[in-house]
């Protein structure tokens, strides 16, 4: 009788779980499962009857030493991701703090959640202008005070940390949203025991705020570099396809065009597995850094 | 492990079960192909802005006389239209109609996307257009559409400033070119290009590696071996070629990269330029009463001899998934063969009033129209009569592939990241692997 009831109990939880899980198989696990076997075939990306088994020869040719997936491309989306989180977190982090002890903070909120909520195609045109030699606005500056015009887009000791600099700014928004949130969890009586006991801000920031803060930075950098990993918009408005040369191509802008502009499906999905593995070993070390730290709740 | 293989295998029959579900059948929009019933054609297509309000007129007479086959058009900017084409396809929303750029010719006859011409239709093709036209809609010798822009590649240059330095007729050799650009090229003392000499125009690859291919054959050599098996850049035209292309920017060029030339020739900023002869309309349209500056001349070659250009085409095909084939071409034959009292089809009209373009079909070079156009436009004869000794762009399976790996080492070295040998080298070569693996 209890066994029955178990059953049906597991049955009913089951039904009604059964829309995400149906969701989550056709969207996600198919799509997935299908990449990994594309990655082993040379398709065009149209017809099935023209799928050919290679075995590995995909994943030779992106290890081959005439392929540039390795360097400069995966180079260049670490650079990008890590530049971006970076610039993003520590000024999210100085920003949050800032506005949580300042008058109008949904306001300040709203202001820098902004770039957050415009399309990217717009940021990258709107930059794209801004970085322009001849007559953008910062370059505009740069030689009205005398100083050379830099070719921020065109030279390849530029290029890539311009855009990396957009995508940092662009991700403020959202860090700062979230640690906002992270510090208002924090309770004050914290604070106020520590300024009895004569603590200044500094201490208090590094004793109170910084470790309390920690699970919500381990979210906002996982989610933020696994974003950047991804990313690959910003770079096709404001450098076409990675350009000059490949100086700005990233894994993904790379996977995008050999599918859909070369044909090459198998390459892209063997590009696909490479960079999830890359992302998933550098998740587990963020969480493993993290768990040390003292961090348990992920 | 055995509920695993079962868990797996089963997910991929699903997987495969649904996208070929999807990808099986067009998009029925309009009704069914049986005769007699509605049917709506979608023709998918780089014409958008003022060139789509150009050719609707022509696709509006059509639906207006064919009240059961109707064409509904879908612009697509030029840069997203091969992906477009490739995401519909792999989604099952086929267009009827297809508006192809030949390079991607090998590309998709690789994946059967497009469907072989009727007989009629092939006759016709080959009996009314130049050979590089008929070329450029043929894929494996098989004509596949109608060829529409047949386009060669000249210098443009601007008289006025030309004129200034001193010069009343445009270079005829590559070193002229040189020589003059650097004579017509003004700065400020912050370096700031104000006036550019001679420039590329820059952005996606073709903008670089199609003016690379019409000055390689004005050298002499195609960028492919004839059976498209290898790269062509080892020869001497590819060296030289790539030699002239280090001398315009990086350390040593003769320009800054960072000009915008196309803008920069809209704008009577840039003496010359080496450009398709479409865009002689479209600086006609951009320029207003400068446009009179605008000048037009053959592609100098490296010794000031006769040398050829690049031809690159464009063709109208139907969809080999396309549930309405035989309607499809019924509206293409309309449009590309079906001559109005004035003897010219209504392509050969669109491409006239769209870009100035003279259409590379008999009939319609042979109305009292074009004749008046080639009489009184000195830039549309020019265009038109490079055809006839014009290398067709050639389209195998890795076309824009190899043509990509070009223009990568091409940027690389005008940005000073590689040096020229680098370049001729890396591109040969990896052009070359990319040729055998297709």
């Amino acid at each position: 009788m209890r066994r029955f009831k178990f059953k049906r109990e597991t049955l009913l939880a089951y039904s009604f779980l059964s829309p995400v899980l149906l969701f989550y198989l056709i969207f996600l696990m198919i799509p997935v499962v299908f990449s990994v076997l594309i990655s082993f075939t040379d398709w065009g990306g149209f017809d099935f009857a023209s799928m050919k088994w290679v075995g590995l020869k995909n994943y030779r040719t992106i290890f081959s030493s005439q392929s540039s997936f390795l360097n400069p491309i995966m180079t260049n989306t670490f650079v990008f991701a890590f530049g971006g989180v970076a610039i993003s977190f520590i000024a999210a982090l100085i920003i949050s703090y800032l506005i949580s002890r300042m008058r109008y903070e949904g306001l300040w909120r709203t202001l820098f959640f902004m770039p957050a909520v415009t399309t990217v195609v717009a940021i990258g045109n709107v930059w794209y202008y801004m970085y322009n030699p001849t007559n953008g606005l910062i370059n505009g500056i740069i030689t009205s005070l005398g100083f050379r015009s830099i070719n921020f887009l065109d030279d390849p000791n530029h290029a890539l940390l311009s855009i990396t600099a957009v995508s940092g700014w662009m991700g403020i928004g959202s860090a700062v949203l979230l640690l906002s949130a992270g510090l208002k969890g924090i309770p004050n009586d914290y604070y106020e025991a520590a300024e009895l006991e004569g603590a200044g801000h500094l201490r208090q920031y590094t004793k109170i705020t910084f470790p309390l803060l920690k699970p919500t930075i381990l979210f906002v950098l996982i989610t933020s570099f696994i974003g950047g990993l991804q990313s690959f918009t910003l770079t096709m408005v404001m450098a076409k396809s990675g350009g000059p040369g490949n100086s700005t191509n990233v894994g993904a802008l790379e996977m995008y065009n050999q599918a859909f502009s070369f044909g090459n499906w198998g390459v892209a999905s063997a590009m696909a597995i490479i960079l999830f593995f890359v992302i998933f070993i550098i998740t587990m070390a963020q969480l493993l850094i993290f768990r040390k730290g003292g961090v348990e709740s992920y | 492990m055995k509920m695993w293989k079962r868990v797996l295998s089963g997910s991929l029959i699903v997987a495969l079960a649904l996208t070929t579900a999807a990808c099986s059948g067009s998009k029925d929009a309009g009704g069914s192909s049986e005769s007699g019933k509605k049917v709506t054609l979608t023709l998918l297509s780089h014409y958008n802005g003022s060139n789509e309000a150009a050719l609707k007129p022509y696709i509006d007479k059509w639906n207006q006389e064919n009240p059961n086959i109707q064409v509904k058009m879908t612009p697509v900017d030029f840069g997203e239209l091969l992906k477009t084409i490739m995401t519909k396809q792999s989604a099952g929303q086929v267009a009827d109609i297809m508006h192809v750029y030949t390079l991607w010719g090998g590309q998709l006859a690789k994946n059967n996307v497009l469907a072989e011409a009727p007989q009629s239709v092939a006759d016709d093709v080959t009996q009314n257009y130049p050979e590089a036209a008929v070329k450029g809609a043929s894929l494996n010798g098989k004509v596949f559409g109608y060829p529409t822009e047949v386009e060669a590649y000249g210098l443009f240059y601007n008289k006025k400033l030309l004129k200034e330095a001193g010069y009343d007729e445009p270079p005829k050799t590559w070193d002229e070119l040189l020589e003059m650009s650097r004579k017509i090229e003004k700065k400020d003392a912050n370096g700031k290009v104000l006036v550019q000499g001679f420039g590329f125009q820059r952005g996606y690859a073709g903008l670089v590696v199609q003016p690379f291919m019409a000055m390689m054959a004005s050298a002499g050599s195609g960028l492919l071996s004839d059976d498209l098996a290898k790269s062509n850049l080892d020869s001497d035209a590819g060296r030289k070629t790539m030699e002239f292309y280090s001398k315009v920017y990086g350390k040593n060029g003769i320009t800054d990269i960072a000009f915008n030339t196309t803008k920069g020739f809209g704008a009577g900023q840039v003496g010359m330029t080496i450009g398709a002869g479409w865009w002689d309309g479209s600086l006609k349209t951009l320029m207003k009463d400068a446009y009179t500056d605008v000048g037009e001349a053959p592609m100098p070659t490296p010794d000031g001899g006769a040398g050829g250009t690049l031809a690159y085409t464009w063709a109208y095909g139907v969809n080999s998934k396309s549930k309405h084939q035989e309607e499809a071409w019924k509206f293409l034959q309309w449009m590309n063969a079906q001559a109005d009292d004035s003897g010219m089809t209504p392509e050969g009209q669109f491409l006239l009033d769209a870009f100035n373009v003279i259409s590379s079909r008999k009939t319609d070079l042979s109305s009292a129209k074009v004749q008046e156009k080639l009489q009184s436009s000195p830039s549309a004869k020019l265009f038109s009569d490079a055809l006839n000794n014009a290398l067709d762009e050639q389209s195998p399976a890795a076309g824009t592939e190899a043509q990509d790996i070009l223009y990568k080492q091409i940027e690389s070295m005008w940005t000073d990241q590689i040096q020229m040998d680098a370049a001729l080298n890396n591109a040969h070569t990896q052009i070359n692997t990319k040729l055998g693996e297709k």
